[in-house]
This record gives C-alpha cells, sequence and structure tokens, in this order.
C-alpha cells in the first residue's frame, strides 16, 4: 500500500457521529493531512478562531448550533465540503458559503481523500471513478 | 417527539442499519490502514534480515485493509438501494456486540435512544 508524502494542509473534520469522524481522521492523517477533529459546532468556532485551517469537512446536520452558524462565521473564506446521509448536489449548492461540493453518507475514505486533495487543490473536488457515487458538485 | 416504551422493540430501517455497518467496516479498514502504514515505517528500521518476515504480514494486513474496504463498498451500496420504510429489529443485534464502544457506536448511529443503551454489557475487559 502506497501513502502519500504529506500535504502538509490542516483539515477541520466536523461530524457529530464518532464513526465517521474517527474513520475521516484516520484517513485523511494517514495521507499527510494535520487533522482537527469536533463534533459539534461550539468546538469547530474555536478551532477556527485559533486559525490555520485550510479546509472544511462539515457536516449539514450538527445538533445546537447548527452547521449553517458555521457557515456564517467562515464567510466564505475557507473551501468546504458538506457532508450528510441524504445529501443532494442541490442542497449543497443551496449551502452557499464557500461550499464547494457535497458528500452524501455513508462515503468512503477513499471517496473523502479525493474530494479533499481535490478541494485542496483545484478549489473544488474531483472525485475518481471510486468516489463518484458518493460526491455531489456544486 | 415521545420516547417509545420500554418494551418496544427498537427497529431502526434497513437502510440506516446498513449505513451503520457501513461506516464501522470503513473505520475498521481505516485502522488496518493506519497499521500497514506504522509497521511499513517500522520496518525500515529492522536489519534486512529480518524484513522478510514482517514483509509476509504487511501483505496480510494489506490484504485484510482490501477486504474491510469492499465489505464496506458492499454495505454501502446496498443502503442506497434498502428500503427507508422497512425496519429491522435491531436490540438482540446490538445486545451480541461485545465491545462496549462499538455497541454504544452503534446504537447511537442507528438512534437508539441514549437512557436505552444503559442496558447493554459493555463487555471491555478491566485491567486495573
Amino acid at each position: 500500500m502506497q501513502f502519500d508524502s504529506p500535504p502538509s494542509h490542516r483539515v477541520l473534520v466536523v461530524d457529530h457521529d464518532r464513526t465517521t469522524l474517527e474513520m475521516a481522521q484516520i484517513r485523511l492523517e494517514v495521507a499527510g493531512y494535520q487533522v482537527v477533529a469536533v463534533r459539534d459546532a461550539v468546538a469547530a468556532l474555536a478551532a477556527l478562531e485559533q486559525g490555520g485551517v485550510d479546509a472544511v469537512v462539515l457536516e449539514r446536520h450538527l445538533s445546537a448550533m447548527g452547521s449553517l452558524q458555521v457557515l456564517e462565521a467562515l464567510e466564505s473564506s475557507l473551501p468546504v465540503l458538506l457532508t450528510g446521509r441524504g445529501l443532494t448536489a442541490e442542497d449543497a449548492e443551496a449551502a452557499g458559503h464557500g461550499v464547494c461540493g457535497g458528500l452524501a453518507k455513508p462515503y468512503s475514505g477513499a471517496a473523502l481523500l479525493d474530494a479533499v486533495d481535490g478541494m485542496l487543490a483545484h478549489g473544488a473536488p474531483t472525485p475518481t471513478a471510486e468516489a463518484e457515487d458518493a460526491w455531489l458538485e456544486v | 417527539m415521545t420516547a417509545p416504551a420500554a418494551n418496544e422493540a427498537f427497529t431502526p430501517s434497513v437502510a440506516v442499519t446498513l449505513d451503520v455497518l457501513s461506516a464501522e467496516i470503513e473505520l475498521a479498514a481505516a485502522r488496518c490502514i493506519r497499521l500497514d502504514k506504522t509497521l511499513g515505517e517500522f520496518m525500515d528500521r529492522l536489519p534486512t534480515a529480518e524484513r522478510q518476515t514482517l514483509t509476509e504480514s504487511l501483505h496480510g494486513v494489506d490484504l485484510l485493509a482490501q477486504h474491510l474496504t469492499g465489505l464496506a463498498s458492499f454495505a454501502r451500496t446496498a443502503s442506497f438501494t434498502a428500503p427507508e420504510d422497512v425496519g429491522a429489529p435491531a436490540d438482540a443485534a446490538l445486545a451480541s456486540l461485545t465491545l462496549g464502544a462499538l455497541a454504544e457506536r452503534m446504537a447511537e448511529g442507528l438512534g437508539k435512544p441514549v437512557a436505552e443503551t444503559d442496558d447493554v454489557d459493555p463487555g471491555d475487559v478491566d485491567f486495573f
């Protein structure tokens, strides 16, 4: 198995689901990303305030203060990949606020890596054939 | 929303059950991939004569990661076509999980009310 050299980007992953959060963190870290993994919007806003984040992977249905508040705080300053069960391209497009793509849950680690790699390289995810089923273009 | 009665069977939809199963298998695959990387880094520090044994183990870990990724893909694809309005009782399946953390995550993912998960035997080994 091949592992990439460190991309040296920091990615904030926000997801209330512990399984998805840990999977995303491991896959991104093994690929060389620095990862800040949090479970709610309050922690996400705190992480953003500290700075140094290059991209955000955001679950659209966060409890309490939701994903919309995180998106509004970002003010389109960072590329955002929206995730969620049943997420459609229309949902991702309607979100605005720097959202440049979406991943419908459940997604694979490979699809996540393709999307984040593409988002950071080109400003929008560029999925492989393997990731196409889950990836939603805005 | 009212909480279900204590004796009411917990029946998440088949689609959600497959979603949760898929996510757990994907997590197992991710852990396997991380192990693969760690072993690979460790191998670089071994004398050449001892690398052969570890190389064989690495191959096994790689195959396991692919196996798990394939299973996750199967469950994920099945979930996209599974009916949302057909439920399957999940209490017995959750109770069969002997790893507490796994049982808690899956119960949460399936949407089981938190209070009811207190009955799940954690099954973890206490070393201290």
